[in-house]
């Protein structure tokens, strides 16, 4: 388990995803397939499954290896998934598979209030650890004159009118490569960061304000719903949790953990958390 | 018009192309058809046949020839996805080693000690016999075979039920074990739908039906031709129905039946309302469709393939043009399905074949296991 980050070690299911179950048969698909984890889409909900050993997803669970090894090379997109109450069957082409979530437990992963008042943030070894970071050429945006607006535009959040922040929220939203663009990846980690200093800050009715008008991918979708409700992976809830008690040297080590997620998702997420904190210590500036 | 179609170098046994084409025959639109190969009698044949033009000219005896009559050029498109379902793996003549091939049960049973279907294309008396020998081995079988009597398939069937086995057929040439094709049914993506049919043709319809629908088909049982007759009284229908009901990963089930079968199934009228999934009863004599109480009735297949996936996908407001009534005759108790049945539908099958070898890597590439017996 690698140090300061959250990684599960039994079989365990996100609180939120209960909130998809009911007794209802529901029927959906195989979303996507990797490695050691795999996302079905049911009723528009996307339900991630993950082995031991990797973050829970906010809104999936974690099972043993030997399953996910089973399950992982069985199943392909497209495949028909039956869904009833928290009892899964995969329809593959090797075999029906079943998987009941009932016989494991239920991990809290709603992002966590934050102690620190927004005044002690720039003396964090989180902020220090991220200021001291240099994103260029390791993040996925390229460094052009709108994009460093858009930066810009969060990094000073209380000086800005709303419609200059739904713009620049809009130009971030699906810009980019890959399952998880950039673009999201940085707003995730700037609302997620907002959200554990500030339970009543308007910036995310702004974000569910413009995802109403501009898709994105299905796995930022679904990042976004349960942003917007409240959770986040249990690695994000490291990252959270650490800004009150990391030092320097254990940020450090912790970004280049993050870093590896992903082409460059981890060191998206973490730069959108960055101008996060930026955004709440210039708030207490003015 | 004519529509013609080449294959080059995809030699096959020419007992397998005259299956094939009768399989093709029964596409819609087409009138009549022939799969052969490019020799110098055949081309005779489809000669004769008024099936010739250039293309079957310059085609060379290793080359499969598929030649039809249709009104519409977009036939041949149905036609040669099932011609190429079907020849898409090498033919055994190429790779006579892909399938293991023993001389005796005994050694089908010990190089497949799982087996638990026996897949019969012989004929005639070497088809009931085969069909004997399986049924005393404990296996279900899937009989492809024709010239079996009405009396010989009552008896057999009979037999099969005794013993728990199910008897699929005989002259079934389409169906789907646990997702594995059988004969000349296309892939198909696997689902909480189960398929009972009289009619071959009727089933691979109602399956693509339901495939097209995003629906997805685990099992799909043929009964063969006679099965719903006065003289062997639905044995396989039922046997299969009662299994289709008791398995989990099933939801819904289809019955389809060359008309007339609003006689035939009548007397089934007790045991469909008595099961626990709902079923939906393809009928052609139908003008709409109609529900009472469990069982929906849909006058063509398009139509009874989408409500059956409505009902997959938990749609419990499936509506008809005739709306809903209620079922006031009696029910009765589902009896328990047969442990072997149980099994057969609970995994990939393992067979033992009899008869043609065409269709080893097709069941080993879905999972299934197969050895081919040569007596």
């Amino acid at each position: 388990m690698k140090k300061n980050l959250y990684v599960p070690s039994e079989e365990t299911k996100s609180q939120y995803l209960t909130r998809f179950l009911s007794d209802k048969r529901k029927m959906g698909k195989v979303h996507s397939v990797f490695k050691t984890s795999f996302n079905i889409m049911v009723d528009g909900d996307l339900i991630n499954f993950s082995s031991q050993g990797m973050t829970l997803s906010a809104y999936g669970c974690i099972l043993n290896q030997e399953t996910m090894k089973q399950l992982v090379s069985a199943v392909k997109p497209g495949d028909i998934v039956r869904v009833q109450g928290e009892h899964f069957t995969f329809y593959t082409i090797q075999e029906v598979l079943e998987v009941d979530l009932s016989r494991i437990g239920v991990t809290d992963l709603s992002i966590p209030d934050l102690q620190l008042t927004q005044k002690e943030i720039t003396q964090t070894g989180m902020y220090a650890g991220l200021d001291s970071f240099t994103f260029d050429g390791k993040i996925g945006l390229k460094n052009e004159e709108q994009t460093q607006a858009a930066f810009q535009t969060l990094q000073t959040l209380s000086q800005q009118d709303e419609k200059s922040v739904e713009e620049a929220v809009a130009y971030l939203v699906g810009r980019g490569q890959g399952l998880t663009p950039s673009g999201d990846d940085m707003l995730l980690g700037y609302t997620m960061v907002r959200k554990a200093f500030n339970r009543q800050d308007s910036f995310d009715q702004i974000v569910e304000k413009v995802l109403k008008n501009k898709s994105t991918t299905d796995i930022s979708t679904a990042h976004y719903q349960a942003l917007l409700a409240g959770y986040v992976s249990s690695l994000f809830i490291s990252l959270i949790l650490n800004v009150e008690r990391a030092t320097k040297e254990e940020v450090d080590a912790l970004i280049k953990n993050i870093g590896r997620y992903g082409h460059t998702s981890g060191y998206d997420t973490l730069f959108g958390f960055y101008l996060g904190l930026q955004s709440l210590a210039s708030e207490v500036v003015t | 018009m004519i529509f013609t179609h080449i294959r080059k170098n995809r030699y096959h046994d020419s007992i397998n192309l005259t299956i094939l084409t009768k399989a093709v025959n029964t596409t819609e639109g087409v009138d009549q058809a022939q799969v052969m190969l490019g020799t110098e009698a055949n081309k005779e044949v489809l000669k004769e046949a008024g099936l010739y033009n250039e293309d079957v000219e310059k085609a060379g005896p290793n080359d499969i020839v598929v030649a039809i009559e249709a009104e519409d050029e977009s036939v041949m498109n149905q036609v040669m996805k099932r011609v190429e379902d079907y020849i898409q793996l090498p033919a055994i003549a190429e790779d006579a080693d892909a399938l293991k091939t023993v001389t005796s049960w005994e050694q089908a049973k010990e190089a497949l000690p799982e087996a638990n279907l026996a897949l019969i294309s012989t004929v005639g008396e070497e088809a009931i016999t085969a069909i004997e020998e399986a049924l005393e081995q404990h296996l279900h079988v899937f009989a492809m075979s024709e010239e079996i009597s009405i009396e010989e398939e009552e008896r057999l069937k009979n037999k099969a039920h005794q013993k728990g086995l199910l008897l699929m057929g005989p002259k079934s040439s389409s169906g789907l074990i646990s997702g594995v094709p059988l004969g000349f049914m296309p892939e198909m993506r696997p689902g909480n739908i189960g398929v009972v049919g009289t009619s071959d043709a009727g089933i691979q319809e109602v399956v693509s039906n339901i495939d097209h629908l995003e629906g997805g088909v685990m099992h799909a049982i043929p009964t063969g031709e006679r099965d719903l007759t006065e003289k062997v009284k639905g044995t396989t229908m039922r046997d299969a129905l009662v299994a289709l009901d008791h398995h989990s990963a099933i939801d819904v089930l289809v019955i389809i039946s060359q008309s007339p079968t609003s006689k035939r199934l009548e007397k089934m009228t007790r045991l469909l309302q008595s099961l626990s999934k709902p079923v939906v009863v393809i009928d052609s004599e139908e003008k709409s469709t109609a529900r009472e109480g469990n069982v929906y009735r849909a006058d063509t297949v398009e139509v009874g393939a989408q409500i059956a996936v409505a009902l997959a996908f938990g749609d419990e407001g499936v509506e008809t043009t005739k709306g809903f009534k209620e079922y006031t005759g009696k029910i009765q108790e589902i009896p328990s399905e047969s442990g072997l049945l149980h099994d057969l539908l609970a995994s990939k099958p393992q067979i033992i074949n009899v008869g043609l070898k065409n269709i080893g890597e097709r069941v080993q590439a879905f999972g299934g296991e197969i050895v081919h017996l040569e007596e």
